[in-house]
């Protein structure tokens, strides 16, 4: 038998060395950050600015990640704010924000994000990044929200993109290749390299499968979350793992994946940034999908309303109340509702997706090209009957339910969930369209856990000496559901948390 | 023991699958009928990766050229989506095998959150 095995074993090693042995590359840097989006880069520049050498790895071929998406930063008592009269104190943000949480969130991180937020609008100010003006999170809430302001690439018309969070990637990706350091696009990072109990550095694999070991000083982890990876969404959002990730792909949990490896504890993995519900296939300022998320009529599979549809203005609200019903839903409005947003425009905004009063002029193309596709997404019919039969639901539920929303809307008073009597509709006129409605996420929210400054922690809450995560690979800024109440909370902490990383390494490298 | 064994066995019937599928594979798609050899795309006769976007650019030039050739030819300036182009997109210049695949069937890889008209050879 001992035999056997060893002639195996040497069988094996001679197959194993007929594989193309690809030769190891080494570089040297005192910071090392995986993952060029926001986060990342953030870390990368501040680290620059403080003299350190840095390196970083992207699996993508473009730097940003999901920070393409966004458009604007959260910021308290910033100048910008204090300018115009907006009266949003950090004592205000810091407790909505741990109250929001019921104080699940890691408050000595959220404090700190909080507390440095408006210096870091001023940070990124004298590198050129201008803030157009200052929103909200959800319609009417507090103004947190500081847009960026196109950049001159835009003005100029070479660089349509050079606007929103994408100038921001644009000046901080020019800065680090500017001052030394080094960005390496379609090369992730596979392994943390450790020492006794430091991390010393990353395994790199590049393009072309050659693998790179970069030693450094420290690493900082922000490959944004785990939204790609199934089997992870299996295991931390049970309630609807299918959900549409609105964002980049390629956010397999490589992060926190090398940092459990090196013994960090997690947090809030539960949490994911609940969305507008939607499709999958859909760009978020799709027409036909921002008539059906009017915070109108939406019924269960069963043809039962399940929500005050206006809960729309805090979309993690509308996403939760869509996944506890078991994540599809139907949203059903009648001709004279579709003839209104088409030409009178909307009521309730998608962000800067879709703004108020948007006249829906692409819808009919949009909902058109849709139902001749026939892939069961939407629906129309003349009769509410008809509608029912083709939604497979029973046409006696939901000819009740039409005749109890066109009775509020009657009476403007909503005895099922009281929603505001401005967005009581009838569903009167024919034909009737129907939309189905799924969960949409924009990323998820529970990671490393981490002290104030992103050091990564142990099980016992010991810092992983040269660890920090940042971004959506950190945990602890949140409770058990997404908060938009501050406009910006998630861009903003990328940034903020990127900085603190930085500034920190720093003063451990010198130790 | 028999657990070392058994995953021995499992490791080499795992090799040799890959080797003989490596020989199973057929060269699909337009260029099925060019009479390529695995060199000619992946560099080596015995390949274990895509070939890279360096080898597919030696025939068909450069992202550039091929943005081009996909460029929409009626944009809707109020359709962001009716601006798309496969080949200058916002993920950047991806690796080409990521969607154009010659020994299993093309998959747009925007149509993970898009949906596009266009279809990849």
């Amino acid at each position: 038998m001992k035999k056997l095995l060893s002639s195996m074993a040497s069988a094996a090693l001679l197959v194993a060395c007929a594989l193309p042995a690809y030769a190891e590359k080494t570089m040297e840097a005192d910071i090392a950050v995986v993952g060029g989006g926001l986060s990342g880069l953030a870390a990368a520049t501040q680290a620059s600015q403080l003299g350190a050498k840095v390196i970083v790895l992207e699996k993508q071929a473009k730097v940003g990640g999901t920070g393409l998406f966004c458009e604007g930063v959260f910021a308290a008592e910033s100048k910008v704010q204090k300018r115009i009269g907006i009266n949003v104190t950090k004592d205000f943000a810091f407790k909505l924000i741990m109250d929001y949480g019921h104080w699940k969130n890691n408050g000595a991180l959220a404090k700190h994000f909080v507390d440095r937020s408006a210096e870091t609008i001023e940070w990124m100010d004298a590198m050129g990044i201008k803030i157009e003006y200052v929103g909200v999170g959800g319609h009417g809430g507090p103004l947190t929200w500081h847009v960026i302001a196109p950049g001159p690439d835009y003005l100029s018309g070479k660089n349509k993109h050079d606007y929103h969070c994408e100038r921001v990637i644009n000046v901080f990706n020019k800065y680090v290749t500017d001052h030394g350091g080094q960005v390496l696009l379609q090369t992730p990072g596979t392994d943390l390299i450790r020492e006794g109990n430091k991390v010393v550095g990353v395994w790199a694999k590049d393009k072309s499968g050659e693998k790179i070991r970069i030693n450094a000083k420290a690493v900082v982890m922000a490959t944004g979350g785990f939204s790609s990876n199934k089997e992870m969404m299996k295991k931390y959002y049970p309630e609807y793992p299918d959900i549409t990730a609105v964002g980049n792909i390629g956010k397999d949990g490589d992060g926190i994946r090398m940092g459990t490896a090196a013994g960090a504890d997690l947090e809030g993995m539960n949490t994911v940034e609940g969305y507008r519900p939607g499709l999958p296939g859909f760009h978020p300022a799709d027409q036909m999908i921002a008539l059906a998320v009017q915070p109108y009529f939406w019924v269960t599979p069963r043809g039962e309303r399940y929500t005050d549809e206006s809960n729309i203005v805090f979309w993690p609200y509308s996403n939760n109340s869509l996944v506890r019903v078991g994540g599809v839903a139907y949203s059903i409005y009648d001709d004279a509702t579709r003839k209104a947003a088409v030409e009178q425009g909307i009521e309730m905004p998608l962000g800067e997706w879709v703004l108020a009063g948007t006249k829906l002029v692409k819808w009919e193309d949009s909902f058109n090209k849709e139902l001749a596709r026939k892939r069961g997404f939407v629906f129309k019919a003349d009769t509410i009957e008809e509608l029912a039969k083709q939604l497979k639901m029973k046409p006696e539920v939901l000819q009740a339910s039409v005749d109890q929303m066109n009775k509020a809307a009657e009476s403007r008073t909503d005895e099922l969930f009281g929603k505001p009597a401005k967005f009581l509709r009838k569903v009167a006129t024919g034909p009737f369209y129907a939309t189905k409605l799924t969960p949409r996420h924009l990323g998820t929210l529970g990671g490393m856990k981490v002290t104030r400054d992103n050091q990564v922690v142990d099980t016992k809450g010991e810092p992983i000496s040269g660890l920090y995560a940042v971004g959506t690979d950190s945990g602890g800024m949140y409770g058990d559901s997404y908060d938009l109440l501050l406009g910006g909370g998630t861009a903003g902490y990328a940034i903020n948390s990127g900085r603190f990383a930085a500034e920190h390494a720093i003063k451990y490298i010198k130790q | 023991m028999f657990r070392t064994t058994f995953k021995l066995l499992f490791v080499l019937t795992l090799l040799t699958a890959t080797v003989s599928a490596v020989h199973a594979l057929t060269v699909g798609g337009p260029h099925a009928t060019m009479g390529f050899k695995c060199a000619d795309c992946h560099k080596t006769d015995a390949p274990q990766a895509g070939p890279t976007n360096e080898a597919c650019l030696a025939c068909h030039e450069s992202y550039e050229k091929l943005a081009q050739k996909t460029k929409p030819k009626k944009i809707n300036p109020a359709d962001k989506e009716s601006h798309a182009n496969p080949h200058e997109s916002h993920m950047g210049p991806i690796n080409c095998t990521d969607c154009h695949r010659t020994h299993k069937p093309s998959e747009l890889v925007c149509g993970q959150c898009h949906t596009f008209d266009f279809v990849p050879k």
